[in-house]
């Protein structure tokens, strides 16, 4: 059964121009990711108004017309199969609210491709500083998103069409690009395609005889192959969580007639199980689970990535809110914290920020305003080397290691620990003004604070 | 070639001294040229530097079809007399030098420069941009949408749902619409609303969203982002 497979997030990143709709709409379509009988639908119209030879096109714009018009849920979660893998695909939109969805969405990405037009001019205008391809990419490098596929698209409009010449251009461009984000590019396997006409999508094309095929070098092991299905087959699975103690920031609680508090949230680490004492904290609570529910049916056990709700004993439902982190009492469980130090990248500030600014965090589920209570280094993007000591100000596009004091109380953790707790999205003026990383925590006084880094992996 | 800093009284007088005797930055039509060049002006130039100003509201005569003059525009500094290099500095138009950070725009320049280009690099991909640019201008805009799926969570297992999506419904924004919804079980016997959307990203936003959906305090506990992917 397909619901065996591991299940991948897929984040597609590009310029407006590179493809990235119709690629991902073929894969979808080719993969089975859409239902065959709509499909059937669409190819007896397409027949019957004398467009067979541009079926695949048609159907795809009917497709898209359709998710504008937000008729089907179902469309605008794009999922298909591979061999190894169950895929849900991110189509990345330019709007400004999705960096901050990238970073506290419950989808988050284990790979991104990114998408690159070898068409004149367009690959050009994709890496040039407009465009969000850039940010998106460095943000994807800052989020630990260590995976990348690139993708040489729209090959058949190439001059002459499917000219090694220019693919080699743009893989020197995209090498370049990449190592300047951080990539190492050894790593990034580059396949030329073309998602219109389906070169190397799904079966390798005779078209290009020069493409010796792509190589990856991890240190799991090399792979090669010649499609971009092939690519997603050899994606490094994302790892199991399931060692660490536990940890599940809240979304809701419930109060529920004959049953008692139940609060809802996505396992991120470790497991739980009925009988466990859980921590809440900020909250300060414990409480004992007294059983576990996905989807109206009783779980055993709820494990990285489920989304579960539980009952807990002797809990009022106003002692909780969502913000929460709920770990096990037992094993390293969640702690407030006094302040902690994030390495941040300025994204959207119109002015100069200085200590003292207070923007509002989103972090897991929590919503907390924080100070920047001390600019400790400004650092160089790439490297993460120092370039500054405490700098006076900071403007868009710098990074730095700056010291933040929640003004509420907040539980979150070093990113290196658990990432999903350690990431965080700084909104002001309705934007995401900065994206940070969690380095490291100071637990509130009131709690030992020794035990900071004994973690198991 | 070029006008030395454009946003400069010498630049502008540098103009001023090239368009005493010549209709048009290049040839003897408006074109691109004129273009790239009006666009890296600041402003009109001032009145005593009459063969600048004189071609300055000439050429602002043209803003409504610059896009179909004739050429392809250049970097500013293939503009000009020769021996004079170009400086100008925050410029809006894009096809220019990718040498120095002058990116007035929003965009962000995460990178640094790009120091290690030659320039015959640097000439070609002005060029295919310019011609990037010349075709991209000939295609009507299309208007950025995305596709949002919004989890809408109750207060309890009693929270009347169908209540809850007619809320959610009435809310009306200019470049949002509404889409298909369905009830998701989640434990206990509650519920969630999983309702799609399509929004205009220059329009509509995830905040404005939340504000007003959790704005139905009666009903609704929380809102999430589930989905949200490119149109």
């Amino acid at each position: 059964m397909a619901k065996e497979k591991t299940h991948i997030n897929v984040v597609i990143i590009g310029h407006v121009d590179s493809g990235k709709s119709t690629t991902t709409g073929h894969l979808v379509y080719k993969c089975g990711g859409i239902d065959p009988r709509k499909i059937e639908k669409f190819e007896k119209t397409a027949a019957q108004m004398g467009k067979s030879s541009f079926k695949y096109a048609w159907v795809l714009d009917k497709l898209k017309a359709e998710r504008e018009r937000g008729i089907t849920i179902d469309i605008s979660l794009l999922k298909f199969n591979t061999k190894k893998y169950s895929i849900t695909i991110i189509d990345a939109p330019g709007h400004r609210d999705f960096i901050k969805n990238m970073i506290t969405g419950t989808s988050q990405a284990d790979v991104a491709i990114l998408m690159v037009s070898a068409a004149r001019g367009e690959f050009e205008a994709g890496v040039s500083r407009s465009g969000q391809t850039r940010e998106h990419a460095l943000l994807a490098y800052t989020l630990g998103v260590k995976q990348m596929i690139v993708c040489v698209n729209k090959m058949d409009l190439t001059e002459p069409p499917y000219c090694q010449k220019r693919y080699d251009e743009v893989v020197r461009g995209v090498t370049t690009f990449l190592k300047k984000i951080g990539y190492e590019a050894s790593t990034v396997p580059f396949v030329p395609i073309s998602g219109w006409t389906g070169e190397n999508m799904i079966t390798p094309t005779q078209k290009m005889s020069w493409f010796q095929g792509w190589k990856v070098k991890r240190r799991e092991g090399h792979s090669s192959g010649r499609t971009l299905l092939e690519v997603l087959d050899s994606i490094q699975p994302p790892i199991r969580t399931i060692n660490k103690p536990l940890r599940l920031p809240l979304q809701d609680v419930y109060k529920i007639g004959g049953v008692g508090t139940v609060p809802v949230g996505k396992v991120e680490t470790g497991i739980l199980k009925p009988g466990m004492t859980l921590l809440f904290s900020p909250a300060k609570l414990t409480a004992e689970v007294k059983s576990i529910e996905m989807h109206h049916q009783g779980l055993q056990t709820a494990l990285p990535g489920h989304n579960v709700g539980f009952n807990i004993k002797n809990v009022a439902v106003k002692n909780l809110r969502r913000g929460d982190v709920a770990g096990n009492a037992q094993q390293d469980p969640p702690t407030e914290v006094d302040s902690f130090i994030a390495q941040v990248i300025v994204l959207n500030h119109p002015g100069k920020i200085k200590a003292g600014y207070s923007p509002v965090l989103d972090c897991h589920t929590a919503h907390v305003t924080c100070r920047f209570q001390e600019l400790k280094e400004k650092l160089d993007r790439r490297s993460g080397q120092k370039t500054q000591d405490l700098p006076q100000i900071l403007v868009s596009g710098d990074a730095a290691t700056i010291k933040l004091v929640p003004k509420k109380p907040l539980s979150v953790e070093s990113f290196f620990s658990y990432p999903s707790l350690g990431r965080f999205a700084a909104r002001d003026l309705k934007q995401t003004v900065a994206v940070g990383v969690i380095k490291s925590i100071e637990k509130a006084s009131s709690l030992k604070s020794t035990q900071k880094s004994q973690l198991s992996k | 070639m070029g006008f030395g800093d454009l946003r400069s009284p010498a630049g502008l007088a540098l103009l001023d001294g090239f368009l005493a005797d010549r209709s048009y930055i290049e040839s003897f039509v408006a074109s691109q040229a004129d273009v790239a060049v009006f666009e890296a002006l600041a402003g009109p130039p001032p009145a005593p530097l009459c063969h600048a100003l004189r071609w300055f509201n000439h050429i602002k005569s043209f803003q409504k079809e610059k896009g179909s003059l004739p050429g392809v525009k250049k970097p500013l500094a293939q503009y000009g007399p020769a021996g004079v290099a170009d400086s100008t500095k925050g410029r809006p138009t894009p096809p220019a030098d990718d040498d120095d950070d002058d990116d007035d725009d929003d965009d962000l320049d995460l990178f640094g420069s790009d120091e290690e280009e030659s320039e015959e690099v640097a000439r070609i991909k002005a060029e295919r941009l310019a011609e990037y640019a010349a075709r991209k201008s000939k295609k009507p805009a299309l208007i950025a949408k995305s596709s949002i799926l919004l989890d809408v969570k109750p207060w309890d297992d009693e929270t009347d749902m169908a209540k809850l999506e007619e809320c959610v419904r009435t809310i009306q924004l200019d470049g949002l619409l509404w889409g298909q919804s369905k009830l998701v079980p989640v434990g206990y016997g509650i519920r969630k609303l999983q309702i799609g959307c399509v929004v205009e990203d220059d329009k509509v936003g995830t905040d404005i969203l939340e504000e007003r959906i959790t704005g139905f305090e009666d009903y609704v506990q929380s809102m999430d982002v589930a989905a949200f992917n490119k149109i």
